[in-house]
């Protein structure tokens, strides 16, 4: 008896053994492995047999190991010249091959044309005209994202109530509505996404104008007219300035809900224009009276966005895919980065993108985003805390990143070469603070200046690795990057005033 | 100095920025320190409002066995496991349960390792861990854990944050919350990390959630920098870098005196306590200088990354006053499906990298009298299946997660020594006395730092939150 000479795994042909008795595995251990297999065995001599006769077929399951056996086995005996041909055949087109040509229903002719499309010979230019197409849609590297959409529905959404927040005790069924505390649903507005948004910007609501309002407030004030500007519940805090707050919510809503108007119209009151100096007193140390202007340390993003912008090296390229600046070592390690996720640092100047683009992975964040209160964005959040920890200060002075930025800046100071010393420094200063130094700023800087560069000729190898990749002589250089290093590092640079 | 009562000095945590600039530095917490008074009074206050009532312990080091270590074989003996090895385990116990990774019929696996009981109390544990044997009497050992969730990060989680999503504040992020830390100049809540690889959760295990991210665990590294950022740029020096931050002091110091804002002190207090880092940190995390008798107590070995390094961290950590200490130790996954996860095999290994330095641990805690201020707690996120796994037909012996009965257990400050609380059916499948969950392993570790666990709440959008939502029972029978 010949052995089959393939076993036909539906179209992954398997191994076979061809020690006799013959062996024959399937490895369905996995979930994905169990489906239809079939194998053909040719008799070595054809067997000759009266009518009526009986086959018997003897299987010895004879693997150890749990499912590698065969399951609802089907046999069939054919007497056909060329068996093979049927395992050629994709499975699932076996039964409309099967079926007599004049009984095949539409699909079924439709799958044998399609068959027939991917295999003939007369179509092989046409095929591959469309692979070569289909590859260069895929080159143009088109990002595909899901989209969401209303699905128009003539019933009511509803839900059933949870009884104390239990999910199997049922409650009564609710609609969809409104809370009754607050204005009604517009007359004639439709019950759905439409009806929603008119209803949150309708003349009635007070709300949406002054939330809104409030967020810009919070956004250039440091602190909103009402503090909690994620709660405007009886939880919540009051508003300081209650006719402000609603004087502009009306102004921001019959603008046209403009918010280029808004933010005009706050940036250039007298109110945000005032000095954020405190004057001497010190009655109201949280502005909340606005006497002065607004003082407060800046975001992560912001922080680190200025240093780059202040260094000249920020590519202020606006979309696309998110970037992975440099971040220290080890802090993706997690046990199933095998291939997929790996933080490989960007090339070019993708790395000194705005901080907004940088790829956030919400269980390994990027170091500064933390350590700056950037939320984690497991939650929605509208108002970010403001905390001032040493941690924040080893990472402005010490990550090698920001340090390469205050190298970047030394190489900036050092351009202008015209007025000595002191006109880099001043120019290095101008470049973070936007404003030139006082007599005594510019002093202290100098001092500052000239000791590196004593420090630093006394030792000419850490100088050369201060100044890594700066033209030049090494001790100046390492001596400006240092003074670029304390720049970025200034209060007056974190803080928006 | 006026007294206040907790709640209202959480109150006063409305987040206002000039609560948080108020002290630079790890030392704010829970205390009322919105108060603009001077720090001393703050101190002073500080002391008095940190607690709901007298706390056992002050600080926790929390050895977590990241992976899920196979209390069968460790803490919970089972004879008729043993008895029914290789058959099929009882259908009504399996009928309907989900597993990760079993598939077919379930065989029972009986334990390969044998089991005594110790000390006077008769607390009973396996030959696998000979050294914490010796501590059995100072163990309140919890064979009735059980959990929601049988994946490794979600379970991790959970255990750590008491909800199973990312987002809320972990553990000891709401004890530095509540309580502050003892230290001004180091974090108060520090990670170490150890094994395999690290915790599958992320550092969302050791995340501050809602909370001030000043509130978030501090992972110490064991390669590179100790803590991120600690160790100046190349080339810079100690002179050098001191230079730059008296120009710094200096220059802020003129911006201070133009602008008024005291928060520019604070901000120059800031960078005076990094640079005073830069020299305790790598001093503290330096264990080469521990004398050689301690050394070859844990097994350290200096410069590595290792378990036994960690718990001898832990224990200078705690001299020095930092309330919650975090040991990850990751590789307890053992399927059986390599020859590392075979419980013959890899499990002893895994035991032998932590039982000498847990118990040096606790011997050393111990004589420096710091274990009655010191509660420790071991565990991991779930247990291990009476079950073998036989992944693939693999011929090894392994157990699958098995959230349903697992053993953890507390030691030192406040706990009730040489007990064993809980116990599980024949199979070690599931619980029939004493069922403690996470939220109840939350209130009591709370409780034994001096919270109560239903009045440490923060509030954050629109509702009050708690490390135990609206779960947890303090667990008496654990408590001295």
């Amino acid at each position: 008896m010949l052995l089959g000479d393939r076993v036909q795994v539906d179209d992954a042909v398997g191994k076979v053994t061809l020690d006799a008795p013959y062996r024959w595995t399937i490895d369905a251990t996995r979930d994905e492995q169990r489906r239809a297999r079939q194998a053909v065995f040719v008799l070595e001599e054809p067997l000759a047999v009266g009518r009526g006769a009986t086959l018997r077929v003897k299987i010895d399951q004879a693997s150890r190991v749990v499912n590698q056996g065969l399951g609802r086995v089907r046999l069939s005996v054919t007497t056909t010249a060329s068996p093979l041909r049927i395992v050629e055949l994709p499975l699932r087109l076996r039964q409309d091959f099967t079926t007599a040509a004049a009984e095949r229903t539409a699909k079924q002719r439709e799958s044998i044309s399609a068959q027939f499309r991917q295999v003939t010979p007369l179509l092989k230019k046409e095929r591959d005209r469309l692979a070569e197409l289909n590859k260069a849609i895929d080159d143009l590297g088109i990002i595909k994202a899901p989209i969401i959409r209303e699905r128009q529905s003539t019933e009511r959404p509803s839900t059933e109530l949870r009884v104390r927040g239990s999910y199997t005790n049922r409650g009564e069924r609710v609609y969809a509505a409104t809370p009754a505390a607050l204005n009604p649903w517009p007359a004639n507005a439709p019950l759905n996404r439409l009806g929603l948004a008119r209803w949150l910007v309708s003349a009635e609501n007070p709300l949406t104008a002054r939330v809104m309002v409030n967020r810009f407030w919070e956004q250039l004030f440091g602190r909103g007219l009402v503090e909690t500007s994620e709660d405007f519940g009886r939880q919540g805090s009051a508003p300081t300035h209650p006719e402000l707050l609603d004087w502009l919510a009306v102004e921001f809503r019959t603008g046209g809900w403009s918010l280029k108007h808004l933010l005009r119209l706050m940036v250039t009151s007298a109110t945000y224009r005032q000095s954020s100096n405190f004057n001497g007193d010190d009655e109201d140390p949280y502005n909340r009276l606005l006497a002065r202007g607004p003082r407060f340390r800046l975001e992560a993003e912001t922080i680190r966005d200025a240093a780059l912008l202040a260094s000249g090296l920020l590519d202020a390229r606006v979309g696309g895919p998110s970037v992975f600046p440099v971040q220290p070592e080890g802090i993706w390690a997690n046990p199933y980065d095998g291939s997929s996720v790996k933080w490989t640092t960007s090339t070019g100047t993708d790395i000194y993108r705005r901080s907004l683009y940088t790829f956030l992975r919400r269980t390994a964040p990027y170091p500064m985003m933390t350590t700056f209160d950037a939320p984690s964005r497991e939650f929605c959040t509208v108002r970010r805390v403001r905390t001032n920890t040493p941690l924040q200060a080893l990472n402005l002075l010490n990550d090698e990143a920001l340090f390469d930025l205050a190298r970047a800046l030394a190489v900036r100071m050092r351009g202008d070469q015209d007025g000595g010393v002191a006109a880099r420094l001043g120019y290095g200063f101008r470049r973070c603070l936007t404003r030139a130094p006082s007599t005594t700023e510019l002093a202290r800087l100098e001092r500052l200046y000239h000791e590196q560069l004593e420090i630093y000729r006394r030792d000419p190898a850490a100088a050369r690795q201060v100044a890594k990749g700066m033209a030049g002589d090494p001790v100046e250089a390492a001596a400006l990057t240092m003074v670029a290093n304390v720049l970025l590092n200034l209060d007056e640079m974190l803080t928006k005033e | 100095m006026k007294r206040m009562d907790l709640e209202s000095s959480l109150e006063l945590k409305r987040l206002t920025r000039r609560h948080f600039f108020a002290q630079a530095g790890f030392g704010i917490g829970g205390a009322a320190l919105a108060s603009l008074a001077g720090r001393e009074a703050q101190a002073e206050v500080a002391h008095q409002l940190k607690t709901h009532f007298a706390p056992k312990a002050k600080n926790v080091i929390f050895l977590f066995m990241a992976g899920g270590p196979s209390q069968l074989d460790l803490f919970d003996p089972k004879p008729s496991l043993n008895k029914y090895d290789n058959q099929p385990i009882p259908a009504e116990l399996v009928k309907g349960e989900r597993f990760a990774f079993i598939k077919g019929t379930p065989l029972c696996l009986g334990s390969p390792f044998r089991f005594t009981p110790h000390g006077q109390s008769g607390a009973v544990i396996s030959e696998l861990l000979p050294n914490l044997a010796k501590h059995a009497d100072e163990l309140a050992i919890i064979r009735s854990m059980h959990t929601t969730q049988f994946n490794h990060a979600p379970a991790q989680i959970f255990l750590n944050t008491g909800h199973q999503i990312i987002g809320r504040p972990s553990i000891g992020s709401w004890l530095m919350y509540g309580l502050g830390s003892e230290n001004r100049d180091l974090p108060g809540f520090v990670v170490l990390l150890s094994g395999a690889a690290d915790p599958d959760g992320g550092k969302a295990l050791w995340g501050s959630g809602f909370l001030p991210t000043v509130h978030q665990g501090v992972e110490f590294r064991s390669k590179g920098d100790p803590v991120l950022f600690v160790s100046n740029p190349t080339g810079v020096s100690t002179a050098a870098r001191r230079g730059t931050l008296d120009a710094l002091r200096d220059l802020n110091q003129t911006r201070r005196e133009l602008t008024g804002d005291p928060e520019v002190t604070t901000r120059i207090e800031a960078y005076e306590l990094a640079f005073r880092m830069q020299t305790s940190v790598p001093e503290l995390t330096d264990i080469s200088k521990e004398p050689v008798a301690i050394q070859q107590l844990y097994g350290t070995e200096p410069g590595k990354k290792s378990f036994a390094n960690n718990c001898l961290l832990a224990r200078r950590l705690v001299e020095r006053g930092v309330r919650f200490i975090q040991l990850f130790h990751r590789g307890w996954d053992t399927h059986g499906n390599s020859v590392g996860g075979d419980i013959a095999v890899g499990l002893p290994r895994l035991c032998a990298e932590i039982d000498q330095p847990i118990s040096a641990l606790l011997t050393d805690l111990k004589q420096r009298g710091l274990l009655d201020e010191t509660l420790v707690v071991w565990g991991g996120e779930f247990g291990r299946t009476p079950i073998n796994e036989r992944r693939e037909g693999a011929m090894l012996m392994g157990r699958d997660h098995h959230p349903r009965a697992f053993t953890m257990w507390m030691a030192g400050a406040g706990v009730k020594p040489g007990v064993t609380l809980g116990e599980t059916d024949e199979f070690g499948y599931n619980i029939i006395a004493d069922p403690v969950d996470v939220h109840d392993l939350h209130a009591t570790m709370l409780h034994l730092l001096g919270l109560d666990h239903t009045r440490l709440t923060f509030k954050f959008q629109g509702r009050a939150f708690r490390l135990t939502d609206v779960h947890g029972r303090v667990q008496q029978k654990l408590l001295a």
